[in-house]
Parts: structure tokens; C-alpha cells; sequence
């Protein structure tokens, strides 16, 4: 038994007809195939932005600005942890490091953050060229800065898009990360004690914060990524630049006595006991500890709830398109009831005519929801790419089980829909068809 | 192949309240035969060319050939004794219209074998006896004489030993309508086939080898119509 010339002579008959069906049956699919792969991409990459951020510390406040800020770069105006709680955390002898995150300046519209080079070296691994900072006014930038090895610039006081005056140090550029799929892609990693010096607050170290720079009425560290910090350079033209003559130490350790407060830490514990201890020793009144991990889970819960709803209505959007198809094929399909008839009266066994309008009806589903996972792919991709560009980290739409099981699934209710017809036809009297 | 048709009632329920559409006593047509069924529309030709070939089950009554009761069968069975022993023609030919010739007659050979690439020299075979090209055309841009044509051959793929023939000649001119009467009586007579044939043709009659008319489902002129 062949049933395919037969079949295909069907198909050519209403060839344009078919593709219609096809193409509808196709949009369908691609709804819910982009909606679920493009939701796990956007987790997937959300996830794996937050992978190098194990524990984070800031002031009390929205644990979500705390992780948006930080891990995402979503800079947004924060209360500053302490500088006794700062202190208080680089002395735990379960760290191995606790990076300070301080934002609020910019350049070229790219955000500029001051943090360590432990920092830099735990996100990027080895630098894609250059070097790490080893002085105040070097930079090493994220992969997606377009700023060479060697140049300069000059930083804006404010977050990009809401940049206010014109920081007066030059930063040199010195080495560029390897790219990590994350919004630092798109950063400027300044020494912290370039950020706090330029925001007129004690730059972490006795010695240098004596010698160069006096920031006592900044003592109590409190500097805003917007707000209206002392910038005593600002008002001493003689004082800009040449002062900050960036030679002296850089990085941990910082004496507690001259530490500001910072926006964010990166904490970086010996082993996950200790990152725990650390996390419920650091939830206090005075400050927030959490893993951005938790905070994520929170987020997917909430898209999860989202995505069900429309997983469904996808679902749901499918099943009535292939069987609005499926009628339409049906109406279609009387066309070829004599044809079917004149096969029997040749010969034909019923199994034959039931087989051949089965796979009628299937193969169009099964062409429909093929087109449509390649369409729902290729919208996920595009839709990826700009996202990646709006969110900064890199998401990456792939085509799981859950999408083949979307497919899968309508071709499953697909072939049983079909059966409907192949059946009224397998049980239709030859003669009755003959005679039309 | 031998036909007998005995005591044979049949009616169709719904159309005429269970009145027999067909009521024939007995008839014999022997193997070889050139056998003509005529009379008015409505009269019971098709219904009778169809219990013949089994797409119907009598109502009643025997239907054999050589002795073998296909009226009694289930229906994959009278399927499969058309398929092993019967062609069929029609007057609208019914040909796919989007197969080449060789494609249509090879019909038979793709629902009822596996290999069916083994029928293909015999396809050619047929289509070059009866002056068809099996060019690489769609079938509807023939004439309608040699589509008439490509159906008999599709007909005689399997070389049946019974061919049932509905109005065969009525959609064609006088010219093809003569040419295709010429090749059932030849099939029937030279090659021994059963050749049951619906027609109001006078060139189908005059060649019959008998010729029955049928009135209200019955038998009205047995032989006085026959050669």
C-alpha cells in the first residue's frame, strides 16, 4: 500500500489553499513556541548574569533595587550601607574578598563603577587584552565598551541618561574583560578609591586620604548615584586633576577608619556555609545580605504565573486554529469524496482511503507545526537579540522540551482530529459518492 | 468469469419508502461476453452494474461469479475480489487530472502493492496499445477520447477477468465513442473478458453480445434487444 501519490496529487490540487491552512496553522504554533523559548531565554540569561554575584550586602532598603543595581546595572538611587557595617564585613575571616560596588558616574553612556580588581579578575577570568588597574585613573572596561586600550576620558557625575557635571580626572583605559553575557559587558571599572575620591569622600586608605585630600565634612561616607554629593574640586579649580596625583594604594586592605559608604558588596565567601552564616549574620536593621539567586526565584515565580497564563492561551489559541483548520479541510475534503470513491470502485480497501485521508489532514498539521516551530524559533531569536540589547545580558532562545512538547502535543490533538474525517470517510458509502 | 444473479432484490430504504429499485429473477452471463445493460434514468442500470462488482450488497437474493458468492462477503472482501478480478470504467472517466497517464493507470498498482514499480512496463505496454503517449503531462490535457482511453487501460492494469463499464462512451464523440464500444468488444472477444457495460450507446448495443433493458428495476426485454 502507497497512499502517497494519491496523497500528494490531493495536495497539488489545492496547493494554495493548503499553504493558507499551513501558514495559519504555523503562526499559531510560532505564538507559543517564541512565548515559552524566549521566557526561558530571558531566565536562563537573567540567571546566568547573577552567577558571579553569590552574596550581596547593602543598606536596608528594596532587595530588588540592591540586585538590579548591582548585578544588572538598573542603577538606581540607594541608600549606602555604613561604613561600620562596610568595615565590619571586610574584617569576617570567612570572606575571600568583599567587593565594593559604586556606581553613579558615566562615560561615553556607559556606566562607570568603582570596585577591586578581585572583582574584575572573578567576573572576567583572565582580561582580553591590557591589564588590571594598579593606580587611581586607569579603567579596565567590559568587553562591549568601545573605548581602545590607551584612551582617556573623562567621567560624568550622574548614571547614563541622567549625567549632570563633568568629572575633571582623565581615565585611562588599560584593559578590556573577556565577555561575560552580562550588563558589565557594558561597563567602566574604575578603582572604588577613584569613585569615592571623586565624589569628595575618604578614599579607604589613612595615608593617601591625609596626604592629598581633605574630606572632612565627608566623614560620614554618604555619597548618592544622583544625589548632590560634596564634590570640593568642583569649587577649587586649582585643586582638580593635579591633586589626585593616583599614587597611592588602591584596593583591599582598606583602613576602617576612612571608609565611605558604598551603594553595594559583592561578597565572596570561603565556602556556601559560610556564605549563609554571612547571609543571616548581615540582615540586620543596619543592612540587607542576600543571594541574588532568592531574589531571582521570587521574579521567575511571578513570570512563571505569567507564563502559565499565556502557555495556555497559546495552547488554547492553537488547538481552535488547527481545528478551525481542520473544519475548513473537512469542507475542503468533500471535494475529493468522489475521487476516493472511484479508488474503492478500482479497488481501494477502506484501510487505504482511512490512511490517506489521515495523513491528509496530519501531514498539514505536521507541516504546519514544523513551519511554526522554525517561525516561533526565528521570532525568539530576533526578539532575543533586542532584548539582549535593552536588558545587557546575553539571552540565548534555544528550542527545548517544553517547545518540542508544545509541538508535539498539537500534533498529537492534530492526528486525532483527524481521524474525524478519515473515519466519516472510511464509513461513507462508495455508491452514495459515486452517484454525486 | 461466469455471473449469476439469482432471486436478486434490492432497495434503497431511504429513497423510495423499501420498494425494490431492482427485482430480477435470474441471469446468466457467460465469461467472454459482451453484456449491454440499457433503459431509462432511474431504471436500475447503475444499481445493478454495482451489486455486480460488489460496491453494493444485495438486499437479497445471490450474486456469483463462477460460483463464488461475493454478495454474501463482507465489504474488505468484495474490495478485495475487485481489486484481484474486476476493472472498472466510467463515463466520466474520473481520471486524477493531475497525474500523467502513466500515473493514472498505475493507480491500481499503489493501493493494492507493495512493489508497484513491477506493473510500470505493463502500464506503458497498455498505454502505447491504446495510442496514448505516457508523456510527462497532467492527465486533464488530453482528450477526452484518450482519457477514455487512459481509464481503460487503468482498468486493465491487472488484467481483470470482469469489466464493468458505466455509460463508457457517453461523454465522448461519436468518432471516440465508436473506438471505445471497438475495444470492450475486442477485450470480451479476443481476450475473454467479462465485459458488463451501462449504455445507451447504439454502437455499445450493436456490438453487445447481449444486451438486457431494464423498466422499473425489472428485466423488460430480456433478448429482444440482444444480438
Amino acid at each position: 500500500m502507497n497512499p502517497f501519490p494519491v496523497l500528494f496529487s490531493m495536495f497539488h490540487k489545492q496547493r494554495l489553499t493548503l499553504a493558507l491552512f499551513t501558514v495559519l496553522v504555523a503562526f499559531a504554533v510560532a505564538l507559543g513556541v517564541a512565548v515559552t523559548s524566549q521566557e526561558r531565554a530571558l531566565r536562563q540569561g537573567s540567571a546566568r548574569a547573577a552567577d558571579k554575584f553569590e552574596l550581596l550586602v547593602g543598606a536596608p532598603g528594596s532587595q530588588y533595587d540592591l540586585v538590579l543595581s548591582s548585578v544588572y546595572l538598573r542603577l538606581s538611587s540607594m541608600e549606602l550601607l555604613s561604613p561600620d557595617v562596610f568595615a565590619d564585613l571586610l574584617a569576617e575571616p570567612d570572606i575571600d574578598w568583599a567587593a565594593p560596588i559604586a556606581f553613579g558616574d558615566s562615560a561615553g553612556g556607559f556606566p562607570v563603577i568603582g570596585s577591586i580588581t578581585q572583582f574584575i579578575t572573578h567576573l572576567s577570568g583572565e582580561l582580553a587584552e591590557g591589564s588590571l588597574f594598579d593606580a587611581e585613573g586607569e579603567a579596565v572596561i567590559g568587553a562591549d565598551v568601545p573605548y581602545r586600550i590607551g584612551e582617556s576620558f573623562r567621567t560624568l557625575h550622574g548614571a547614563p541618561g541622567a549625567e549632570s557635571e563633568v568629572h575633571e580626572h582623565e581615565i585611562a583605559v588599560v584593559g578590556r574583560m573577556m565577555p561575560t553575557g552580562t550588563p558589565w559587558d557594558r561597563a567602566i571599572i574604575v578603582p572604588v578609591e577613584t569613585m569615592w575620591e571623586q565624589h569628595g569622600l575618604p578614599n579607604g586608605h589613612l595615608d593617601t586620604d591625609e596626604d592629598e585630600h581633605d574630606h572632612a565634612e565627608d566623614a560620614d561616607g554618604q555619597f548618592d548615584a544622583h544625589g548632590e554629593d560634596g564634590h570640593d574640586e568642583d569649587n577649587d579649580p586649582e585643586e582638580v586633576g593635579h591633586d589626585h596625583e593616583h599614587a597611592g594604594p588602591i584596593g583591599p586592605p582598606f583602613d576602617a577608619e576612612a571608609l565611605p559608604g558604598v551603594p553595594a558588596v559583592v561578597v565572596k565567601a570561603r565556602d556556601l556555609a559560610a556564605a549563609y552564616g554571612l547571609r543571616n549574620t548581615y540582615r540586620t536593621s543596619e543592612s540587607q545580605a542576600l543571594f541574588p539567586a532568592e531574589i531571582l526565584v521570587q521574579l521567575y515565580a511571578l513570570m512563571g504565573d505569567a507564563r502559565g497564563i499565556v502557555q495556555w492561551l497559546a495552547m488554547a489559541t492553537q488547538v481552535l486554529v488547527v481545528a478551525a483548520v481542520l473544519s475548513g479541510l473537512v469542507v475542503i475534503q468533500q471535494l475529493h469524496t468522489t475521487r476516493l470513491a472511484i479508488l474503492r470502485a478500482l479497488g481501494a480497501s477502506r484501510a487505504y482511503v482511512f490512511v490517506t485521508v489521515w495523513l491528509y489532514f496530519t501531514l498539514l498539521i505536521a507541516g504546519g507545526a514544523v513551519l511554526g516551530l522554525l517561525l516561533g524559533y526565528g521570532a525568539a531569536l530576533l526578539v532575543s537579540a533586542y532584548v539582549s540589547e535593552l536588558a545587557g545580558f546575553t539571552l540565548t532562545a534555544i528550542l527545548g522540551p517544553q517547545e518540542f512538547g508544545l509541538v508535539g502535543g498539537l500534533l498529537l490533538i492534530g492526528a486525532l482530529l483527524a481521524l474525524v474525517p478519515a473515519i466519516a470517510l472510511f464509513r461513507r458509502p462508495v455508491v452514495d459518492a459515486l452517484r454525486q | 468469469m461466469q455471473l449469476t444473479l439469482d432471486e436478486l432484490r434490492h432497495s434503497f430504504a431511504r429513497g423510495n419508502g423499501g420498494a425494490p429499485v431492482l427485482d430480477i429473477d435470474r441471469l446468466v452471463v457467460d465469461a467472454g461476453t459482451f453484456f449491454a445493460i440499457t433503459g431509462p434514468s432511474g431504471s436500475g442500470k447503475s444499481t445493478l452494474l454495482y451489486l455486480m462488482s460488489g460496491l453494493l450488497k444485495p438486499g437479497e437474493g445471490r450474486i456469483a461469479w463462477d460460483g463464488a458468492e461475493i454478495g454474501t462477503l463482507g465489504e474488505d472482501a468484495r474490495d478485495a475480489w475487485r481489486r484481484r478480478n474486476a476493472g472498472f470504467v466510467f463515463q466520466n472517466f474520473h481520471l486524477i487530472g493531475e497525474m500523467t497517464p502513466l500515473q493514472n493507470v498505475m493507480l491500481g498498482a499503489w493501493f493494492g502493492h507493495w512493489r508497484a514499480a513491477r506493473f510500470r512496463d505493463r502500464a506503458r505496454a497498455l498505454l502505447d496499445g491504446f495510442g496514448v503517449p505516457p508523456a510527462d503531462r497532467p492527465a486533464e490535457t488530453l482528450s477526452r477520447g484518450e482519457q477514455q482511453r487512459v481509464a481503460l487501460a487503468r482498468a486493465l492494469l491487472f488484467e481483470p477477468k470482469v469489466l464493468f463499464a458505466d455509460e463508457p462512451t457517453a461523454s465522448l464523440d461519436a468518432e471516440n465513442g465508436g473506438q471505445i464500444a471497438g475495444l470492450l468488444a475486442e477485450l470480451a472477444h479476443a481476450r475473454g473478458v467479462t465485459v458488463i457495460a451501462v449504455s445507451h450507446d447504439r454502437d455499445v448495443i450493436a456490438l453487445a453480445d447481449r444486451t438486457i433493458r431494464l423498466e422499473h428495476g425489472r428485466v423488460a426485454a430480456p433478448e429482444a434487444l440482444s444480438r
